[in-house]
């Protein structure tokens, strides 16, 4: 009998059905993805000639800067959206030949492994993940399918104090692997694995990831394929938070028992629905339209969970790595003219101490690799986004794990971006530069963001416009390409709502603040592993900078509302502009708020 | 022979083309323009009354070739009540004004004159 957790109740979901491409949508967006940047231009260079108010360049000048950075992260993301190109689903691979040129070597049915990465997560948990992966099937008896726990744990009863690992892996039939360190983390213990196992393709799946039965058989057909080194599926996280209705919530924070109360309370809001996917977690926008899209340039990059590798592939860039170290190492020892001898003393060194490590030991290993892999212009590796759902997870289940998720995803691809810049990387094409430009760009958005929230209240409390004037040609320039913009997201994304995704990109201008900061200074990127079940505390320390904001704001809103009433506001329209841009601000950075206090309705207690 | 080739390339460069021609409109649009096209509402030998939306009319409170008169200008455009259009008119009117005064007469003396 499996242990009964919070999310079993939703077990019975299905996931989403991947949008089924159409070309004359493709078409449509991208003319208006060209008329976008079009406008954008010709609003930027307006604003930078003609708009600047001369006396207060200090405001002026930043707010335009702001304006020009962000405007590059639409053209890249009109790049990354441009076309699709959903890869030809293939039968699934039987013989090694069907995925390797053998050159005279025997054929023989495929090894395939299957990997459950843990470190600390409660072992019923993993059982779960266990037990689904077990039902994996596969339409050819000889392929040889094994799985194993990889415990970072080590929880093989040597500790009481934890719960044993092992003994779940043992009860459950599947193999068992630890190690006696946690040197790189999860690519550590990735590394560790591939060293004891020999299949020609691995699985990846994380402690809660839980494979449908049809996996293998709808992913490994790819590999036919030699180009292709790892395939990846979306992330479908099936415990998200539902709607609920407003007139619930209010009747629920409220305590209300009065009978006509509540009658008046569902007639007033029982239409409002709020707080689905509260925490921001949904993943739907980034797999089914972002990364589904950059199969067009070959630059999907792998998740980790969920995803299906060629060993070769990873094996030929860790070998490759390691003959580059010593290779280099035995250059520089030259270079400061240091006798033969000792360059092969320590070249030797090197080589009995160096590890070959197939995924790169970072923070966003997974990326990374993935970078190194579409880089090799030796092999010409290839990558698949495979669209459509495989697996089901768990999402984080308070705002404190989605934050600490976050900041490690934005310190990982910032420090890429400071170390090894993919568009300075040679071999990249410039389709996969572009791409993978666009997903670091995204974390330097706090430089934009931060002016955006902070311009409407030195606004409110100076009354110094940053722009020369909020006359028609502002609105003229402005308004057109906002509009358009609008226009071209909404159909670039396919109709998928970007309004949760949009509050988060806003509301995390702190921690991407945090992230970027710490990036610059070289600061070593932590590992955090995401916890897996619901927390008790509420950690409020995170929204200080959001309140802070919220209340300036309505604060500088209530002054400038008074002046106007008095005849003493110098430009109505000014305010009338900021104003608007302030709802906007507000309504993203309620979200903090809302996920900090969010407590799902009891429904037990109607 | 399979032209479909052609579709995509020309698709982008009637998109770029037609992206280029309404900006440049767009850029060119000021208040002024409107209700001065041809309306789909009024025919033109039509009976019913017409009624027609006329942005109001720029109020000149200062007579011209004052320096106050140019301030107020500069405020109104500053202030939105003007677009760029109504601003250009006025200081093209104000230039040609000017050019037909001779030139040794100081800007004292002009606005002595309209005085």
């Amino acid at each position: 009998m499996l242990k009964e957790f919070y999310f079993n109740k939703f077990d019975n979901r299905k996931p989403y059905q991947a949008i089924p491409d159409s070309k004359i949508r493709t078409l449509l967006f991208q003319f208006c993805g060209i008329f976008t940047i079009m406008l954008g231009i010709s609003y930027l260079n307006w604003r930078w000639q003609h708009s600047l108010n001369y006396e207060a360049l200090w405001f002026s000048i930043p707010l335009v800067a702001a304006e020009t950075l962000s405007f590059i992260g639409t053209v890249l993301l009109v790049i990354n959206l441009w076309a699709n190109r959903d890869p030809k689903q293939e039968p699934p691979v039987h013989y090694l030949s069907d995925i390797e040129n053998l050159d005279e070597r025997p054929d023989r049915p495929l090894k395939i492994d299957v990997f459950i990465a843990t470190y600390n997560e409660d072992v019923e948990l993993v059982r779960h993940s266990i037990v689904d992966a077990k039902k994996i099937t596969y339409p050819f008896q000889d392929v040889n399918i094994k799985i194993f726990v990889l415990d970072d744990g080590r929880r093989d009863g040597r500790d009481p104090s934890k719960e044993n690992m092992k003994t779940v892996a043992e009860e459950e039939g599947v193999k068992y692997v630890i190690r006696e360190h946690n040197a790189g983390y999860k690519a550590g213990n990735l590394k560790n694995a591939l060293e004891l196992t020999s299949g020609d393709l691995f699985v990846i799946l994380d402690a809660d990831t839980r494979v449908f039965p049809e996996f293998l058989m709808n992913t490994s057909g790819y590999f036919r394929k030699k180009q292709v080194a790892w395939v990846q599926t979306p992330q479908w996280f099936y415990d998200l938070t539902e709607a609920e209705k407003a007139s619930d919530i209010i009747k629920s924070k409220l305590k209300l028992s009065n009978r006509i109360i509540n009658r008046t309370v569902d007639f007033l809001f029982g239409k409002v629905k709020l707080n689905d996917d509260v925490f921001g977690n949904d993943p739907r926008l980034f797999y089914d339209v972002i990364m589904r899209r950059r199969n067009y340039y070959n630059a999907a990059f792998c998740c980790g969970a969920g995803s299906i590798h060629r060993r070769e592939a990873v094996m030929s860039l860790a070998v490759k790595d390691f003959a580059e170290g010593i290779k280099k190492l035995g250059e520089d020892l030259a270079r400061q003219h240091k006798k033969t001898s000792e360059i092969l003393e320590q070249t030797n060194a090197l080589l009995l101490s160096q590890e070959i490590i197939p995924f790169k030991f970072h923070a966003s290993e997974d990326i990374y690799t993935s970078i190194m892999l579409h880089a090799d212009t030796e092999n010409k590796w290839e990558s698949i986004h495979h669209p459509h759902i495989e697996c089901k997870m768990l999402s984080t289940q308070d705002l404190d794990s989605r934050i600490k998720q976050f900041s490690r995803y934005a310190c990982g691809s910032l420090d890429i971006a400071f170390r090894d810049n993919p568009f300075f990387k040679k071999g990249l094409s410039l389709g996969q530069k572009l791409c993978y430009f666009n997903t670091i760009w995204s974390y330097f958005a706090p430089l934009w963001l931060i002016v955006f929230l902070l311009s409407p209240i030195v606004f409110f409390f100076t009354l110094v416009p940053p722009v020369s004037a909020y006359n028609f040609d502002f609105f003229k320039h402005f308004l057109t390409f906002q509009i358009m913009n609008t226009i071209t997201v909404t159909l670039g994304c396919w109709g998928i709502s970007t309004k949760r995704g949009n509050q988060y990109y806003i509301s995390s201008f702190w921690f991407m603040l945090v992230a970027l900061f710490s990036a610059a200074k070289g600061e070593k990127v932590k590992f955090n592993v995401t916890p897996k079940d619901r927390p008790l505390a509420k950690n409020t320390q995170h929204i200080i900078p959001h309140v802070v904001i919220i209340a300036l704001t309505l604060l500088g809103i209530a002054y400038n509302v008074v002046l106007l009433v008095t005849g003493n506001h110098p430009t109505a329209s000014g305010f009338a502009a900021n104003a608007f841009w302030c709802l906007f601000n507000l309504f993203s950075l309620s979200i903090m708020i809302r996920a900090t206090f969010y407590k799902p309705i009891d429904t037990s207690q109607k | 022979m399979d032209y479909k080739f052609l579709i995509k390339p020309t698709v982008y460069i009637i998109s770029i083309l037609a992206s280029c021609w309404m900006t440049l409109k767009i850029e060119t649009l000021s208040p002024s323009d409107f209700n001065k096209g041809p309306s789909f509402v009024h025919k033109k030998h039509s009976t019913h009354i017409k009624y027609q939306f006329v942005s109001a009319p720029l109020k000149v409170t200062y007579p011209p070739f004052n320096k106050i008169y140019l301030k107020n200008l500069c405020n109104a455009y500053k202030d939105g009540k003007i677009d760029s259009t109504v601003l250009d008119d006025e200081l093209t009117r104000y230039i040609s004004i000017l050019k037909n005064y001779p030139a040794n007469m100081s800007m004292q003396a002009l606005n002595n004159k309209e005085k």
